[in-house]
């Protein structure tokens, strides 16, 4: 018994960086990818882990000093660093309850796809870390893990129902047949947007309001890539930083560095997931011959919709601006500026890509984030550290508009402690949430009305 | 050597999976082919340098560059006929 705790605690111990490519090479033996692709792709993710920590450093080294020098000579409530969602993936799959949480997320959408709760199977097995994320941290909050898988799957089958409710706009708006969008944190959104449009649509003269997505994309289209976006952003906060020439240069282009490198050393990461991530698609697709399903993808295939890009251009300088002024935020955006794309994905969807509407319903989407971003930090933080990420001692708390996206997480981890002074928030959200869905339940599909019956009558003619 | 562009929402998710297909199809069929991956919002500006352009989501504002938008590499349904597309469109055997 003794041998047996001292080889799981020698296992843990190792850290994420050796035992993630042990587990991952174990899986893919079980899903029978052959040693030489398995082993290849273990020692990808082990790599990848170990370039991110390199990233982290440099981000937090060089614009840690940097944001609080600006923050001080501001007065501004901004202590906690966006560190940007390839982070929060990183530790995500590094916690010790990630080997658990990827087998039973596909076993347990195996069984719901079966009983006929969803229709949605999701093969995106890279955005489970956004479970394994709810989980994990639900699992520092209670230190308790049965608990914790729990609230994971509860959250998975939330996220696999919102898949399945959005589908016909995935199919009809952004003209993709047959697939669902089981991306937590973005489609967690789609009550709340979907109930703003209901609302816009009887403001009398709003909805007539558009822009034109593809003028606004070839003019702010620069500042959606990395590259620019961080030497601008790095530059800035030296200037506001009151740091010298030389040190705004620097900051610009160390900045620039950590938006273009961080994604390069997280795609290490997917690399060493592909084999997983195949077999565990033949595993599931195999299971469903015939029967009608949506494939549950990753939401970035969509966020390249001229509108949604456009949108997420405009909410760059929104959100740096709601950052400052709302009150409940102590969040400094940084990294994370780049996920906007997904951030906006329903709200923009919601009002069929009416730029206007897209702004005003993501605006809204961004208070909430900044809120629970901001509420999240401390628990975050404490993962990282967990997992051994390299994050400085002292006052800096990391978090990220992704990570702040997680509303379903944020209810469930705050309903568990009556004492906790956010849960009777923690209601008040819930209460709503479950409100606005009820509320806006049917929408889509009337949305797409015309839609889905000329989809239909042509099923029946062939 | 043929240059192919990835695109995708992040540049790490959907454009590594297809990015990581393309370069094993070309070299089981032995070909040279240089596979780069970029964000959606960067092709604009990287699309020039590139012969085809392979994209999981929406692409505009790219030129000249063709552009073939599939998710059958992320699905696994059509993944031969997209194949079958990229070769055509670079002009090489399949």
């Amino acid at each position: 018994m003794q041998t047996l705790q001292n080889s799981v605690d020698f296992i843990l111990g190792l850290g994420p960086s050796v035992m993630l490519p042990i587990v991952m090479l174990i899986f893919g033996l079980l899903l029978r990818q052959g040693f030489n692709k398995s082993f290849r792709a273990a020692i990808t993710i082990g790599i990848g882990f170990v370039g991110v920590n390199l990233v982290i450093g440099l981000l937090s080294e060089a614009l840690g000093p940097a944001a609080s020098a600006m923050v001080e000579r501001f007065g501004l409530n901004l202590r906690i660093l966006d560190v940007g969602w390839p982070v929060g993936a990183a530790i995500s799959f590094g916690t010790s309850l990630a080997p658990l949480m990827i087998p039973l997320i596909i076993i347990f959408n195996v069984i719901l796809v079966a009983i006929n709760f969803t229709k949605t199977v999701n093969v995106d097995i890279w955005n489970f870390w956004h479970l394994i994320f709810s989980t994990s941290i639900a699992y520092i909050a209670t230190d308790n893990a049965i608990l914790a898988i729990a609230i994971g799957l509860i959250i998975t089958a939330i996220t696999l129902k919102l898949a399945d409710w959005t589908a016909p706009a995935v199919e009809h708006h952004f003209g993709l047949k047959g697939v669902s969008l089981a991306h937590s944190e973005t489609v967690n959104f789609a009550p709340i947007t979907y109930a703003l449009n209901k609302v816009e649509d009887k403001i009398p003269g709003f909805n007539k309001w558009n822009a034109d997505p593809e003028t606004l994309s070839r003019k702010f289209g620069v500042f959606g890539e990395p590259l620019v976006m961080g030497l601008v952003l790095g530059m800035l906060i030296g200037v506001l930083g009151n740091y010298d020439l030389q040190g705004v240069l620097t900051l610009g282009i160390q900045m620039a560095a950590v938006l273009v490198l961080l994604p390069r050393m997280v795609a290490l990461l997917m690399e060493g997931l592909i084999p997983i991530s195949e077999g565990a698609r033949d595993y599931i697709t195999k299971r469903f011959p015939g029967k009608e399903v949506y494939i549950g993808l990753d939401a970035a295939i969509v966020i390249g919709n001229p509108a949604n890009m456009a949108v997420a251009l405009i909410m760059v300088p929104i959100t740096i601006l709601l950052a400052i002024i709302l009150p409940w935020n102590e969040m400094l955006p940084f990294a994370d500026l780049a996920v906007l794309p997904f951030t906006v994905i329903w709200a923009v969807a919601a009002s069929r890509g009416n730029i206007i509407r897209g702004i005003v319903n993501a605006t809204v989407v961004m208070m909430i984030v900044f809120f629970i971003a901001t509420n999240i930090a401390e628990l975050t933080t404490t993962m990282g550290r967990t997992v051994g990420f390299d994050i400085p001692d002292g006052a800096t708390l990391i978090s990220g508009i992704d990570v702040g996206s997680h509303i379903l997480v944020f209810i469930f981890i705050n309903l568990l402690d009556p004492s906790n002074p956010l849960f009777i928030t923690a209601i008040i959200f819930a209460v709503i949430y479950s409100l606005l869905w009820f509320w806006v339940r049917k929408d889509i599909r009337k949305q797409f009305a015309e839609e889905i019956a000329l989809a239909e009558s042509q099923k029946q003619n062939t | 050597m043929k240059r192919i562009l990835v695109a995708c929402g992040t540049a790490i998710a959907t454009s590594t999976v297809v990015a990581k297909k393309i370069e094993e199809v070309f070299k089981n069929k032995g070909h040279d082919v240089q596979v780069d991956q970029c964000k959606a919002s960067e092709a604009p500006s990287k699309a020039a340098n590139f012969d085809l352009i392979v994209a999981t989501t929406p692409v505009g504002n790219v030129g000249d560059t063709p552009v073939i938008q599939s998710i059958s590499f992320l699905t696994g349904i059509g993944m031969e006929e997209d194949i079958k597309k990229i070769f055509n469109e670079l002009n090489l055997e399949y």
